[in-house]
């Protein structure tokens, strides 16, 4: 197996060949992702091997938590909760079943965890579009709301307490 | 699969046309696809900026029980174990 290795996505990376089997994913990797970047919209991160092939990507940005009624005294927070947003995370088609997933997820992990020290977050967000993303991630502690369906959530304290 | 086309029409003034116009040229792309790229990468931004989530009270309840649930998950433990073997 071939080195790899985490980087900032580049144009030195080879953007083009990366199919994951989902246009629109392809088309954010290919077209928007450095733009958003350059905006400060959010940074995207790629896995990639030793010939410049990006083997998975995801993408880190924020979102505040808010809530649809006016605050009453019922213990609730009374402002937003701001939380770290994974928004996007997919690998190859030509390098599924090599558990690049589960590096990805951690990478995005570690990387909200040190900068969770200096800018308070307490909770971080997973985009997750289908069955088959919510399961991934239930796998390692995220977790459903009632409600919301296209987010899972998980505590910064529970990540902290489980890197061994 | 046969991607289905959609129709967009409107209304704009002549002025207007004429800019879109020499911009398109300008840049040697027609008329239709200038306007869609640009407008395309302004819903891309527009889209972007949407961060804000909006929770019932009960999802609220909920998220807040989630961000007390601290106990380590076995699973990512196993995939840090295995990150730190694969990447360093």
């Amino acid at each position: 197996m071939s080195d790899i290795k985490f980087e900032t996505l580049t144009r030195g990376h080879n953007r083009k060949k990366f199919d994951c089997g989902e246009q629109s994913l392809n088309t954010y990797v290919q077209r928007y992702a450095r733009q958003n970047a350059q905006k400060n919209l959010g940074e995207t991160y790629v896995l990639i091997n030793n010939e410049q092939d990006i083997l998975g990507f995801y993408t880190i940005s924020t979102a505040s938590l808010d809530y649809d009624a006016y605050p009453e005294n019922d213990g609730l927070p009374k402002y937003a909760i701001p939380s770290a947003l994974i928004g996007r995370l997919a690998v190859d088609q030509n390098h599924q079943g090599n558990g690049y997933g589960k590096l990805l997820i951690v990478d995005a992990l570690k990387r909200i965890i040190e900068i969770s020290e200096e800018i308070g977050i307490h909770c971080i967000t997973v985009d997750a579009k289908d069955d088959n993303a919510k399961k991934f991630y239930e796998n390692f502690g995220f977790r459903k709301l009632l409600d919301e369906e296209n987010h899972l959530y998980i505590s910064i304290e529970k990540i902290r307490n489980s890197i061994p | 699969m046969p991607v289905k086309n959609k129709s967009l029409n409107m209304r704009i003034s002549e002025s207007d046309k004429h800019t879109l116009n020499r911009a398109a040229s300008l840049l040697g792309v027609n008329l239709t696809s200038f306007v869609l790229q640009s407008a395309k990468n302004k819903a891309q931004e527009a889209l972007e900026h949407e961060k804000r989530i909006v929770l019932t009270k009960r999802d609220m309840k909920k998220l807040l029980e989630i961000m007390d649930s601290t106990e380590p998950n076995e699973n990512l433990s196993d995939a840090f174990a295995y990150y730190n073997e694969t990447i360093n």
